[in-house]
């Protein structure tokens, strides 16, 4: 299904008007309004952020530090692998990634897009050289190759905490099916992940004697599948899902599902507003 | 073992291309297999397709229906078939010659164990009295209701006689044709013609052995006659002399004693859909409960059904016999159905003959007594004949027994499995429902009644235009409605050919005959069952 860049931008707009109209915290927002505290200035120190009073009282060049300044750094990770080609899920993670895009830089903040490639590496694609980058980062997502990838989700986020140096909100997108190891990210950063669902991921309906294809692992092989199996595995992912939710969340980020079958953007919204 | 349908051995190739060509179809996509693999029931992939390959060979190997063929070696006497034709002008009742002549023929009847005897009788005209049936005793009872004069008096059909005998070897195959002729008079009608008669006796390969008695015949033409057959002519003064020929044709026809193989066919392929049945509860067990399995349940009770209406052997219906009796008592002149009874249950019983699928019929006529009219015989055109030549004017005795037709019946057919008796009737005025009830139940026997009366009934018209009184009564004849309760098919007779047509169906449905049907019932649910076996292995379904 091909999704046109401006329906996404249409969408995300009207769904995000009411709620970040105003003076509002949001997951972005938190810099030059909460004072943290005055420290001295060093090189890298923009002259907006000077506190002349301090200066005087103390003779050297003071400056002041807002609460938490990382929200404007925004890194999305889109963990593509061949799985997210079954059913809408990579069209899904198009829409909310390129949405993220949007609201935050409207946001004014500095974004970081790193997908996986095919050469077990990660690409970056930073907006601070980039004109319209919602606009890139839509052309990029839909000319990934989705097939060629297999889940790596390891070596993707150890990748993405290597590159990632400085205190970020990192929006990790994928469908999660597998541990994320989180570790590598966390504390330091604030994680926000949005999790890509078909309803089939969680509910399978093979039973039987099948011969199953695993796109996110590149692997055909047979299985004899009957209920007890299935509910087994339900159960294992909800388990897999809680301990994902509790390391995220103790770590002050937030998740979220999406599904194919629903639409995102109010959601996604309501996410980004709140967290 | 040999194999009904062997084509079905295609089914294989099917199976073969479906590995073929729904191999993606049967494919799923699922992305978390890592997860899902954990808890996937432990199979041997081996062992499953395995499974499903002996189900498959034990299907295809029950549709190709397989049979064995059980020899039995015996040593059987090879018998003939004879055809005994006797001059019953009135001359042979000189010097009690006719008596004579049918005591001898009896005691020739009585040593021909083993083969199969018709009994043929002329004067003016020629008829057959017994058609060819391997019932001695049957034939031999026959035997004694003829008197001469019976086939007309006056004139010698002698050549019609003889053409008339090569007509009951029409349908026969079997090499020992014999025609016995005791006549003492020469051909006086000249209706046929003799060199007709000598092709037809060459064109059969029939033996025609020639007795004359007395003196009033052309030798000659006669002897040149029995000759030219392979036969032979024999001349005797008096009757003691026919003693000795019987007894010398006797000897000539001595019946070889042959090693026969006989062969009966079983049908074994519920072996193998037990087998097939046994591989797909294993596969279902294997699968656990899902859309797979509930196919292979739905194949498994198609597999059940087939083998629920398992036919034991293909000729289950070689050994079985039906009389049918015709009611000739004075109730059955009467006219609520037109013309008469008698005449619509004549019509009637020609069409069962003509309808009926059942190897032996015999003909039987009753009132209070059964009189039997042919032995149990194959020659449903002799049987056609008899029934023309049916009539109910000669009164024997009144009243209606249906009982005493069941008795003549079995009496007639004792050596038959399966037995039944077809009766057109309009059931008398009195039925011991519980007294014929046990009776059929005692001897195994089946009561099929077509009702050639109505429930209202009417007079009894006399042939003076009288009707038929008792102490200056009228009297009534109605439907016995006895009649249905006695009877396992019961049908009335309505002037619609379609009901009495239904109404033969369903005999021959009980007696089991259209076993080809039955056999194509069995590959029906089998080939039902196959195909929900394919779809099971290959469909694509979520569950």
């Amino acid at each position: 299904m091909e999704i046109e860049y401006k329906e996404i931008i249409t969408n995300i707009t009207k769904a995000a008007y009411s709620i970040f109209s105003g003076e509002h915290n949001t997951v972005f927002s938190g810099s030059g309004i909460e004072l943290d505290r005055v420290e001295e200035a060093d090189e890298f120190s923009d002259a907006k952020d000077i506190n002349w009073r301090a200066t005087a009282k103390r003779g050297s060049l003071m400056i002041n530090r807002f609460v938490d300044d990382r929200s404007l750094e925004i890194v999305i990770v889109y963990l593509a692998d061949g799985g997210m080609s079954i059913g809408n899920k990579h069209q899904l993670a198009l829409k909310l990634i390129v949405s993220t895009v949007y609201i935050a830089l409207n946001q004014q903040a500095n974004i970081t897009l790193i997908v996986p490639n095919s050469s077990d590496s990660i690409d970056i694609y930073r907006s601070k050289s980039i004109y319209d980058f919602a606009k890139v980062s839509y052309e990029v997502l839909k000319d990934i190759d989705i097939y060629s990838l297999y889940r790596a989700y390891e070596t993707t986020i150890y990748n993405v905490s290597k590159v990632i140096s400085k205190k970020s909100i990192i929006f990790v997108v994928g469908d999660f099916l597998d541990l994320v190891p989180l570790e590598y990210l966390l504390p330091k950063h604030q994680v926000i992940a949005m999790v890509v669902r078909e309803e089939l991921d969680e509910n399978p309906s093979i039973v039987g004697n099948k011969t199953i294809y695993d796109p996110s692992l590149g692997i055909k092989k047979r299985y004899n599948i009957t209920k007890s199996t299935i509910k087994k595995y339900k159960d294992a992912l909800l388990l897999q899902d809680s301990i994902l939710e509790k390391s995220i969340l103790i770590n002050s980020g937030s998740i979220k599902k999406f599904y194919t079958n629903k639409d995102p953007y109010e959601s996604l919204s309501i996410l980004l507003r709140y967290g | 073992m040999t194999f009904l349908y062997p084509f079905f051995i295609g089914l294989v190739f099917v199976y073969i291309l479906c590995i073929v060509y729904c191999k993606k179809s049967h494919n799923t996509t699922f992305a978390n297999t890592k997860l899902l693999k954990r808890f996937v029931v432990k199979t041997s992939y081996q062992t499953f397709d395995l499974l499903y390959i002996l189900a498959l060979i034990s299907i295809v190997i029950s549709l190709m229906y397989p049979v064995l063929r059980n020899s039995t070696i015996t040593q059987k006497r090879v018998g003939y078939e004879i055809a005994i034709v006797l001059d019953s002008s009135n001359s042979m009742s000189d010097n009690n010659l006719f008596a004579k002549a049918k005591k001898i023929i009896d005691r020739f009847i009585t040593n021909r164990k083993g083969d199969t005897i018709a009994l043929e009788v002329f004067g003016n005209r020629a008829y057959i009295a017994s058609p060819l049936s391997c019932d001695i005793n049957a034939t031999k009872s026959i035997l004694q209701e003829l008197y001469t004069g019976v086939a007309g008096s006056n004139d010698t059909a002698l050549y019609e006689a003889l053409f008339l005998s090569t007509k009951l070897f029409d349908s026969s195959s079997k090499y020992g044709k014999v025609v016995i002729v005791v006549t003492d008079g020469i051909d006086t009608l000249n209706n046929i013609p003799p060199q007709i008669v000598s092709k037809e006796l060459k064109r059969l390969d029939i033996k025609l052995y020639l007795i004359g008695i007395g003196d009033d015949y052309t030798k000659d033409s006669l002897k040149k006659f029995a000759l030219m057959s392979g036969g032979e002519f024999y001349s005797v003064e008096n009757i003691k002399d026919l003693d000795t020929i019987y007894s010398h044709i006797d000897s000539l026809l001595p019946g070889n004693i042959i090693v026969q193989k006989s062969v009966q066919n079983r049908a074994v392929y519920d072996i193998f859909v037990y087998l097939y049945i046994l591989f797909l509860i294993l596969i279902i067990f294997k699968n656990g409960i899902c859309k797979e399995s509930i196919l292979l349940i739905f194949a498994t009770f198609f597999a059940l059904f087939a083998l629920y209406i398992y036919p034991k052997a293909t000729s289950s219906n070689a050994n079985s016999s039906l009389s049918i009796a015709i009611d000739i008592s004075d109730s059955m002149y009467a006219d609520d159905i037109k013309p008469n009874r008698f005449s619509i249950a004549k019509i009637r019983a020609t069409e069962a003959v003509k309808e009926l699928n059942i190897p032996y019929l015999s003909l039987i006529v009753f009132t209070s007594k059964p009189y039997l009219i042919s032995p149990p015989t194959r020659d449903k055109k002799s049987i056609l004949d008899m029934l023309q030549r049916l009539s109910n004017e000669k009164e024997i005795s009144k009243g209606t027994d249906i009982l005493s037709a069941l008795k003549g019946a079995l009496y007639i057919e004792s050596r038959f499995i399966k037995r039944g008796v077809l009766i057109f009737s309009d059931g008398g005025d009195y039925l011991n429902t519980k007294e014929i009830k046990s009776y059929i139940k005692d001897n195994n026997i089946t009561l099929y009644s077509w009702a050639v009366a109505t429930p209202n009934g009417s007079t009894i018209p006399l042939k003076d235009g009288d009707i038929m009184e008792y102490n200056h009564n009228i009297i009534t004849t109605k439907l016995n409605p006895n009649l249905k309760s006695i009877s396992k098919f019961f049908g009335i007779e309505n002037g619609n050919s379609k009901s009495f047509k239904e109404f033969l169906d369903s005999i021959n449905s009980d007696y089991n005959i259209d076993s080809s049907s039955k056999n194509r019932l069995v590959l029906i649910y089998l080939f039902i069952s196959f195909i929900l076996f394919i779809y099971a292995r290959f469909g694509e379904f979520n569950d």
